[in-house]
């Protein structure tokens, strides 16, 4: 299965949306999630556009315990940041056709982005109540399948219940006068091997704690509680073991960064992506393409120096 | 049955229940769906209730829905031509419509053996039998009514 | 020459729904009563909701069948196609068919309604007057290939004629329609002026506040005389309403309602004993007015035949009332009413709330807090949830976090509540499409 994703961008300044395709050439090799975009967003960074982005990896949204993971990437002023987040942004993402959400430029007054199963448009938001501008927001879309994602007060939240990006992408968004996103999908996620797939889905349960710990309500595909990702979890991309688990589960889309009760996270999470996308990488493999993500990262953070 | 203090609305059940039954994952056409609406009020989850007196029997203009002697409703997707009328009639709203297939599905509970029970995260369904899931939600009602650990 | 004798225990006039689930819950309630049906028709039942798909070529014409001539067999239920009924005589407790003479121990009645044609329209005899209520209809309609029609009415009939008359190849349909709104006795005129503007979307022309009064041509259908115009078609679809077949049943003494269907209990049984009625035939009560109707659903048909049949088998199963629900659909966009109109609200006091989002409208009406009626197009969304919360007239809660009354039982989920708080009342007008 070849790996290649789908990149929505979108230009504030002059209303217009494209689809670029990305990957495909290595052939197995777990590049996923945020890895196709560093080339582009160096280009943006290098024409001084400041940009947001957000990308699902391909085991996002497929119903794995913890794979509604996302990673958030953006730069203003000359600061990169990237951050692994947790929430149904990413996996409706997904089911409207994309992967990865790039915005940049601004839009001329503030403007609600409407993603309907690839259907894209920039609306101009009308109402100043925030129970008028929210009740507006839903009422682009039928109810279900759809994600809603604010930024208020500083900060990001999803469907109104849960924080999803900090400050920094928050303030993203408010440079751009984009008050909100709203992504509406019914495509299906497809998974390659679907009995492989739920047999590891049902072994997972049996990690998982039992009940009562259960937040509620929990964030999407998640049983992790208070473990959540959360507003966003910043990506160092730092040398060391850690850090490098944690670029390739934010690489492959999995929010397991906190989830201690999962032992040998990575070769887990490498059997979720295989079943999920027919392949049969190894664990040296994701290590060494999150070992290349890592470097890209870096060179990224270090542009803003 | 669902208990519902430990179901958080993960939605692992409908994303992995419609990777069943359609080979890919369409939350929205899951036979059991999450549903969070407008705000941290609260979740509802609606599946097929396998009611005793089934209102979607005598509602499916095709007469494609039975319930058997198991007490299992289950229908006959063949002669289905997607009108609706059990979705409209169902009390739960448990009927949804595939769009691939362009018929109407609900819970067949996966021939005995529920997925969603399996792979639940935090362990809120279960499969059981009629008299247990009765006796289970008098105990929680109950406990509820009169507070203490009974 | 005499004719042959049959003997059975339970007799059952009717084909349609309320006739084979009366046999069918019969048979699962006794499995060694006779059981004899006598239908007027010459196929096995079908379902007269898909008749619109078969015309309009979406399905074809075996798929409408819900029985196929094994069914009955296999059942141990003996069956007369082609057979009309000519004379109850229940004091003998024998029937007069065509063919039969046929003795019984119990009978019921589920002769069901036939379509109104009115007799006083000049040139109504003229062939290219049809109706459709019988797959026979379809067929005829069919071989016409009619070219450019008018439907008159627009209920749920005209209105899918109409649609599947276009679809079917026919190039200029009109569908004329008396009230001031299509489906006047279900939409309210906001949710009709919806509905009208997908029907034309689709090329059909839509006249309201209009009739046929006549039917002109040498020969056979040429024109549609409206009060304002003269239409040229070749087919006039007459879509005006059906009325209960209870002529059999009243000669044989059995007490018809006010609404001119025959009276019967929870149980299905008429003033007669031994004889039961179910489905168009009968009058029903609504389970939310408490009033006599003529609930002409499918749904209702169904569970009346069942109680029919589990009565006669000896097991007493009360019939809940009948509840109006229209579902019907124009292209893919679905169209549900069910409980109260404005107009039947008239006189007394309601509130109006809408939402409109994501091409879907819906349109609730309530009284004190209890929803008593609601109307939906391009969406279906909670039409369940919300259906059962208007027969159990609970009170929809005002604020969040308040479920309802536990005492009778009635749960309404968070979520629905904070669905209902998306709703307004209906502001200034915008024009507004799907």
């Amino acid at each position: 299965m070849r790996d290649v994703s789908k990149c929505l961008f979108v230009d504030l300044n002059t209303e217009s949306a494209e689809t670029l395709s990305l990957g495909g050439e290595e052939n197995g090799f777990p590049r996923s999630g945020w890895g196709f975009l560093p080339p582009l967003f160096l280009c943006l960074l290098e024409k001084g556009r400041p940009f947001v982005s957000v990308s699902a990896g391909k085991v996002t949204g497929t119903g794995a315990p913890g794979s509604a993971g996302m990673t958030w990437c953006g730069a203003s002023g000359g600061v990169f940041a990237a951050a692994a987040a947790e929430g149904r942004f990413g996996a409706y993402l997904r089911h409207s056709g994309f992967e990865h959400l790039c915005v940049t430029g601004k839009a001329a007054k503030k403007a609600a982005l409407l993603i309907r199963d690839g259907e894209v448009s920039v609306v101009p938001l009308r109402k100043r109540r925030e129970e008028d501008f929210l009740r507006e927001l839903r009422s682009f879309t039928a109810d279900g399948e759809r994600v809603i994602v604010t930024e208020a007060d500083g900060a990001l939240s999803e469907d109104g219940d849960f924080p999803l990006g900090d400050a920094f992408f928050a303030g993203l968004f408010r440079e751009k006068n984009l008050s909100a996103v709203v992504v509406s999908g019914h495509g299906g996620i497809p998974v390659a091997d679907p009995e492989r797939f739920l047999r590891l889905c049902a072994e997972f349960r049996g990690d998982c704690p039992a009940g009562e710990t259960t937040a509620r309500p929990a964030r999407y595909l998640s049983p992790g509680g208070e473990r959540n990702l959360g507003a966003g979890r910043l990506l160092s991309f730092a040398d060391s073991r850690e850090e490098l688990e944690k670029t390739a589960l934010s690489l492959l889309g999995l929010a397991w960064e906190n989830y201690d009760f999962i032992d040998d996270k990575l070769r887990k999470a490498l059997a979720l992506y295989n079943a999920v996308t027919g392949a049969n990488c190894r664990e040296t493999e994701l290590t060494e393409s999150a070992r290349k993500a890592a470097r890209q990262g870096r060179e990224l953070l270090g542009k803003g120096r | 049955m669902i208990e519902r203090s430990k179901c958080g609305g993960c939605g692992v059940c409908q994303a992995l229940c419609s990777l069943k039954r359609a080979g890919e994952v369409r939350p929205g056409e899951s036979a059991i769906r999450v549903e969070r609406y407008a705000g941290a009020d609260g979740l509802n989850v609606v599946y097929c209730q396998h009611c005793a007196d089934p209102v979607c029997v005598t509602a499916c203009l095709k007469g494609v829905v039975d319930r058997g002697a198991d007490g299992a409703v289950t229908r006959r997707e063949e002669g289905c031509f997607a009108c609706g009328a059990c979705e409209v009639m169902c009390p739960f709203g448990a009927p949804v419509y595939d769009s691939v297939r362009d018929v109407y599905v609900t819970c067949d509970l996966c021939g005995g053996d529920p997925l969603c029970v399996k792979v639940c995260p935090t362990g809120a369904l279960a499969y059981l039998e009629e008299a247990e899931i009765s006796r289970r939600f008098r105990e929680g009602h109950a406990r509820e009514r009169f507070g203490g650990n009974r | 020459m005499a004719k042959p004798n049959r003997e059975t225990d339970l007799l059952i006039i009717g084909n349609g729904v309320a006739g084979i689930r009366a046999a069918a819950a019969a048979r699962r309630e006794d499995p060694a009563l006779r059981i004899l049906i006598v239908s007027g028709e010459s196929c096995p039942a079908y379902a007269a909701g898909a008749l619109p798909d078969y015309l309009a070529g979406h399905i074809p014409r075996e798929e409408i069948f819900i029985r196929r001539a094994e069914d009955y067999e296999k059942d141990g239920v003996g069956v007369l196609f082609g057979e009309e009924v000519l004379e109850i005589r229940h004091g003998e407790k024998k029937a007069v068919t065509e063919k039969h003479v046929i003795a019984y121990d119990r009978l019921i009645y589920a002769a069901g309604s036939f379509p109104i044609l009115p007799r006083r329209i000049e040139g109504i005899g003229l062939p290219g007057n049809r109706v459709m209520k019988t797959v026979a209809d379809v067929d005829g309609l069919l071989a016409q290939k009619a070219s450019s029609a008018v439907v008159v009415g627009s209920g749920a009939i005209g209105l899918e004629g109409a649609l599947a008359l276009k679809e079917s190849g026919c190039e200029r349909v009109t569908l004329v329609e008396l009230m001031d709104r299509v489906i006047p006795k279900s939409l309210d005129r906001d949710t009709a002026a919806l509905v009208a503007a997908e029907v034309e979307k689709r090329g059909i022309r839509v006249l309201t506040g209009e009739s046929v009064n006549a039917v002109k041509g040498e020969g056979k259908v040429a024109f549609a005389e409206t009060n304002h115009e003269k239409i040229p078609c070749d087919l006039v679809l007459w879509a005006v309403g059906v009325r209960p077949r209870v002529e059999l049943a009243a000669d044989a003494g059995v007490a018809l309602g006010e609404t001119g269907g025959i009276l019967v209990d929870d149980c299905m049984a008429t003033n007669l004993p031994d004889f039961y009625a179910a489905g168009d035939c009968t009058e029903s009560t609504d389970r939310l007015t408490q009033k006599p109707v003529l609930n002409l659903l499918w749904e209702a048909a169904a569970r009346q035949g069942e109680t029919a049949g589990l009565a006669a088998a000896g097991r007493r199963k009360p019939f809940p009332g009948s509840l109006a629900v229209l579902l019907t659909y124009v292209g893919e966009t679905p169209v549900l009413a069910f409980g109260a109109t404005e107009d039947d609200l008239e006189g007394r006091r309601y509130r109006v709330a809408e939402r409109s989002a994501g091409g879907g409208y819906t349109r609730l009406l309530l009284r004190r807090n209890r929803l008593v009626g609601a109307q939906m197009v391009g969406t279906l969304e909670f039409a369940g949830p919300l259906l059962a919360l208007m027969e159990k007239g609970a009170a929809l809660p005002a604020a969040a976090g308040d479920i309802g009354d536990i005492r009778r039982n009635i749960v309404i989920p968070h979520q629905l509540s904070s669905y209902l708080r998306e709703f307004r009342p209906p502001g200034r007008k915008r024009k507004e499409t799907l």
